[in-house]
């Protein structure tokens, strides 16, 4: 647990994210979330920033202890199974990302299709899920240039993780495919429709 | 509460936004930024002079502010920033309120000092909140004005107040700290960065560039680049300033996106970055180290009695509005 800034805690938990470290931040995050004198959580790959107003460091580092020590299978999830297009227009980088992988497009969009991803959390942008689970061959670095505008709903790849842009934005991900399932309405409660915790399947449209 | 239309927009400035001081932190495990007033302040200020609550909205105006036609009478406070407010054609400074009437034209001219002013309303702007707040998300499209800079066109609308203060004033300013050195803590990354790094963003003389913008103020000087320029992406306070490979350090602002991959060498305490967003591009960044306790004792927000350490001169002016 390290200081950040005058206001906020950072609790770091692993070095590498995993599945397994996501389901332990998304445990420790809403943990922490309930403690009187907590303002915000904010939970990211392998960490948790708690933003504090007058909580005492022990209290929080107790908290923290004894949400870690819980099984990472407690807690509840939801599945999304989200229908989406690949490669084309859609997915401008499928070609280039399958041949990096050292296969065919098809097999690509066949190995994301049958893999159960886990939502690790929700950063970068309103709505946008970082997604955890994927095959080691799928493990691409990002584009050496970014998009100026990555189009809402593209389905995207870098770093080990997928993730979904809810919005139309800049953004240097490997762009492979695209969904027209919302993810973000800033009038709904809660307004990301994806959790920590929370499984997604893609369906092949 | 009522509302009616206050201002027909003629010329949307640079870069013109409904704000208020409270903020979306508690939302950032969504992905949404924290927002509000870049200069909170300032932002409460220009309440005061109208009337209104700290929290009502207001209009941020950046570097080059709108053009406005007033639709009905009211009393207007004007805080941050001088960006050469006039109405019809007579001066208005920061830290003044006026008694405006209908068909009067609120306009801009040169900038004095300062990046960003704030224009308060009797009865406060009435956009819908969203998120708790009335403020704009400009990356994320909501709030504010249809989440989205004020443009020619535009009409807004302020609640109506019973006895709207029909009086003109002045109630002090804040201090906008210029030449203020801004204090931080160090950052969580710093052992990422080479020996002297946190020493060098201390002794050095930084400009703020002209890329800067609501998310965070991109700052020019020595090299600091870290030893590793990705990190497993990391919540990140507003303050946080951040250093990627390029070896330029942006200090994050209101709008930042609440995770990030670049490593953290330093933190700009709260009640410094109203300062922060009040250079302009060109202008001069120093930093100074500060302790734990100080950062906890510095206010963000102004108190209700008027004079602090920070610089408020509210006690100093005689009895509130003159």
């Amino acid at each position: 647990m390290r200081l950040f800034g005058e206001r906020a805690l950072l609790i770091e938990i692993a070095r590498r994210p995993s599945v397994r470290v996501a389901l332990r931040v998304a445990g420790l995050a809403a943990a922490l979330e309930r403690l009187a004198g907590v303002e915000a959580v904010v939970p990211a790959a392998t960490s948790v920033l708690v933003e504090v107003n007058g909580v005492e460091e022990h209290v929080l580092a107790a908290a923290a202890r004894a949400a870690l020590a819980k099984p990472v299978t407690s807690g509840t999830w939801r599945e999304h199974a989200l229908a989406a297009r690949f490669g084309g227009e859609d997915g401008p980088d499928l070609e280039e990302t399958a041949r990096l992988a050292g296969m065919s497009p098809e097999t690509l969009i066949d190995l994301l299709a049958s893999t159960r991803l886990t939502v690790a959390f929700i950063g970068f942008a309103p709505g946008f899920p970082y997604l955890i689970g994927l095959p080691r061959c799928l493990a691409l670095p990002r584009l050496a240039t970014p998009r100026v505008r990555v189009p809402a709903g593209s389905v995207a790849l870098a770093d080990g993780w997928a993730g979904i842009y809810p919005r139309a934005t800049p953004g240097g991900w490997r762009l492979i495919g695209r969904t027209d399932e919302p993810l973000f309405d800033p009038t709904a409660d809660p307004p990301a429709r994806l959790a920590p915790r929370d499984r997604v399947r893609f369906i092949v449209t | 509460m009522r509302s009616a239309p206050i201002f027909e927009v003629m010329a949307g400035g640079l870069l013109t936004t409904v704000q208020e001081t409270r903020s979306r932190a508690r939302f950032g495990r969504y992905g949404v930024a924290a927002g509000g007033a870049l200069d909170p302040r300032s932002a409460a200020l220009a309440n005061r002079l109208a009337g209104n609550p700290d929290d009502a909205a207001v209009l941020e105006m950046t570097l080059t502010g709108p053009v406005l036609r007033v639709l009905r009478s009211t009393t207007l406070g004007l805080a941050g920033a001088d960006l050469g407010m006039t109405v019809d054609g007579r001066p208005v400074a920061p830290g003044w309120s006026v008694a405006v009437r209908t068909g009067a034209t609120v306009s801009f001219g040169e900038r004095r000092c300062g990046a960003r002013a704030y224009l308060a309303v009797a009865g406060g702007l009435d956009v819908a909140p969203v998120l708790g707040t009335r403020s704009t998300d400009l990356a994320g499209g909501f709030g504010g004005l249809a989440g989205r800079a004020v443009r020619a066109g535009d009409v807004l609308a302020a609640f109506t107040v019973p006895d709207a203060p029909a009086r003109a004033g002045r109630w002090g300013a804040a201090d906008l700290g210029l030449n203020r050195p801004l204090r931080i803590l160090p950052g969580p990354h710093r052992p990422l960065f080479p020996a002297g790094a946190f020493l060098t963003l201390l002794k050095a003389e930084w400009q703020v560039a002209p890329e800067s913008n609501r998310m965070g103020a991109r700052l020019v000087g020595p090299q600091l680049a870290p030893r590793r320029a990705d990190i497993p992406s990391v919540g990140l306070p507003v303050g946080a300033i951040q250093v990627p490979g390029d070896g330029q350090p942006i200090a994050l602002l209101a709008d930042r996106q609440p995770t990030g991959g670049y490593p953290v060498l330093a933190i700009v305490i709260a009640a410094d970055l109203p300062y922060l967003a009040q250079r302009a591009p060109g202008d001069v960044v120093r930093f100074m180290r500060t302790t734990l306790e100080e950062a906890r004792r510095a206010k963000a927000l102004p108190g209700t009695v008027a004079t602090d350490e920070e610089g408020w001169t509210l006690a100093r002016a005689t009895g509130g509005l003159t």
